[in-house]
């Protein structure tokens, strides 16, 4: 019973002269706690340490063309294999990873810089503007996914910064949906009434108040959009759309490899296997996210 | 229901309209120019002058996409720039390889994904739940277009049972037509079923932990019937809807693993326009997919409507 009398912030018990971490400390220490988020944080980090020090750790270079050696199997000099042009699998995926990374990045920082600012507006000003931003982003929406994507790079042009855009735009009605529905249960409450009785302004009551409550949901959907976003640049580049040869990218390679499958079968398994395990990186880390930035967890220590 | 009904395809309208300007906008900004992809390289500038007028070509945009959306919705497309068939021919002739691969894939989905999802919630917390719960995540990090390859990696050059690429016409000999579809299927079914699997074993622990189902146990009846009659039919009303939201996804990811089986359908038809810049095609194959899927979530939510006896009761109220 006494241990319930103990006041807890953030799930750590109060002691006096004993300082109390914050939201964001507790947060990430759950985290890497959590096995899943363990899981998926190593992966993930791996691929961007992968990402970083391409140059460095790539045994080949990816672009190296080399008569002679085309389509060698895989254990040999080259660890991986060669392709087509005799040009070194291994390499290839290791600089296809920044591609990956890249796509993802432009198209979740884009997505979320235009979702949630859209989100914000519409959430707090409510009206006709929420009512036209809604329509705009439903319209969005009514897009498969991959139809979307192929639609606008072929109307961009094929490459990696377009492709990052095309799924930048898929990603924001997504955003603007979490942001503005976090924004109208925030609103109602009583801090944002006293903020107000006190005089904030409108811009101070959104970036000061309701944002910070926004940053979970967010957070969460951004693990979640970055995986969709490097599926969808592996599907975009795989109908050759997405990076353009002689760029490597795990889906052109993987659609290169469809016409060797016969002599060369191993070209086939290898970029898949680096797709997957960014995959399987970003969903756990995303499904870890989301149990430790749950509110009704985070009490419980 | 009726009211609820109408409402609902009222709100249908503005969306329609705004996908039209999307893609008629897109279609516009894709390089290169429509007239000489009709007249073929070796037509003259008189020529290439006479076909922009027309087209209609030499109109300015919003004339353009008026003239276009007045042909839309008469379902006339227009005339393919390439092969000079109507597009609309060209779509009736795709439509249906995609949507049969739809539909194999979303049974094929269901076939794996509910039994799966029913064990995990009746097992829950026991080695087993755990086991299908890890197997959900791997499959979900596996994309289609790569599951596609390894199957024919191994089915076709590996074990020649299966071939890897082309479609039998089904009425025509279905024993053939499902060898050649159910790789395509399976690539497509696989990663929508994990979502299955999950909704099926939330929705099933949400019901079994209901008053009806211990009152159901409570009456002696045998476990099998409240599984069944009791827990199962409640459960499904989620899990319809999520197979119906697949099912929007299963028509997009054709595009893709169409490409993978050389599977002659829909996104075939659209890439092939976009390597042509064949327009016409593209636009109408895309305002026909938008229009399919925004109809499709329209019957979804009419579907649970009428599944979920507390919204068809609340609707007849007026509420």
């Amino acid at each position: 019973m006494a241990e319930a009398l103990v006041q807890t912030f953030n799930g750590q018990p109060l002691v006096p002269g004993k300082p109390v971490r914050g939201l964001f400390w507790v947060s990430a220490v759950r985290l890497v706690r959590h096995p899943q988020g363990a899981f998926g944080l190593s992966l993930t980090a791996l691929l961007v340490i992968v990402a970083v020090g391409a140059p460095y750790i790539s045994p080949f270079d990816p672009l190296a063309v080399r008569s002679g050696e085309e389509l060698k199997a895989p254990f040999g000099e080259y660890l991986l294999g060669t392709d087509q042009y005799g040009r070194d699998i291994l390499s290839r995926i290791i600089w296809g990873t920044r591609v990956s990374l890249a796509v993802g990045l432009v198209a979740v920082s884009l997505g979320v810089l235009v979702g949630v600012s859209t989100g914000l507006i519409g959430g707090y000003w409510g009206g006709r503007t929420e009512a036209l931003l809604s329509r705009v982003w439903d319209t969005i929406l009514a897009f498969p996914a991959i139809l979307l994507g192929v639609a606008v790079t072929a109307a961009l042009g094929p490459g990696v910064l377009n492709t990052g855009i095309a799924v930048a735009i898929i990603n924001m009605p997504i955003f603007f949906r979490i942001t503005r529905a976090t924004l109208l249960v925030e609103k109602e409450k009583d801090y944002v009434a006293a903020a107000r009785a006190l005089g904030a302004s409108d811009v101070r009551i959104v970036l000061r108040g309701i944002v910070p409550n926004t940053v979970s949901p967010i957070l969460v959907q951004v693990t979640v959009a970055m995986a969709q976003a490097v599926l969808l640049e592996a599907g975009l580049s795989f109908l050759g759309l997405g990076a353009q040869p002689p760029e490597p990218s795990w889906g052109s390679m993987l659609s290169e490899s469809r016409q060797y499958l016969r002599q060369a079968g191993w070209f086939g398994v290898f970029p898949g296997v680096a797709l997957m395990t960014l995959l399987a990186g970003l969903n756990a880390l995303s499904d870890a996210l989301r149990d430790v930035l749950d509110p009704r967890q985070i009490d419980r220590g | 229901m009726g009211a609820y009904l109408a409402k609902r395809i009222v709100q249908l309208i503005p969306i329609l309209i705004l996908a039209s300007v999307v893609i008629f906008t897109i279609m516009h900004m894709i390089p290169g120019d429509p007239a000489q992809v009709y007249a073929g390289p070796d037509a003259t500038p008189d020529a290439l002058a006479a076909i922009r007028k027309e087209m209609g070509l030499d109109q300015p945009l919003p004339i353009q996409y008026l003239l276009w959306l007045k042909h839309v919705v008469r379902l006339d497309f227009g005339v393919s720039y390439t092969s000079k068939y109507p597009v609309i021919r060209l779509i009736q002739q795709k439509a249906g390889a995609t949507f049969e691969l739809a539909v194999a894939a979303a049974l094929l989905q269901v076939a794996i994904g509910m039994p799966l999802g029913i064990i995990a919630a009746l097992n829950q917390r026991r080695w087993i739940d755990y086991v299908i719960s890890a197997y959900n995540s791997v499959v979900m990090a596996i994309p289609n277009f790569w599951l596609g390859i390894l199957l024919i990696l191994l089915f076709s050059v590996q074990f020649k049972v299966l071939p890897p690429a082309g479609r039998i016409e089904f009425l025509g000999n279905p024993a053939i037509a499902c060898k050649s579809l159910i790789m395509p299927a399976f690539s497509l079914a696989l990663f929508a079923s994990a979502s299955v699997t999950r909704f099926t074993r939330a929705a099933m622990l949400e019901v079994l932990s209901e008053h009806y189902v211990r009152t159901a146990r409570a009456k002696g009846l045998k476990e099998k019937v409240v599984i069944i009659r009791h827990a199962l039919r409640n459960a499904l009303i989620p899990v319809i809807t999520v197979v119906g939201i697949q099912f929007g996804y299963l028509l997009g990811g054709a595009v893709i693993i169409e490409s993978v089986f050389a599977w002659p359908g829909m996104g075939r038809l659209i890439m092939q326009g976009i390597g042509n810049r064949d327009y016409t095609v593209v636009q109408g194959a895309l305002v026909l997919f938008v229009t399919v899927f925004v109809l499709l979530n329209l019957l979804i939510d009419v579907c649970y409507a009428f599944l979920d006896p507390r919204i068809r009761l609340s609707a007849k109220k007026g509420t």
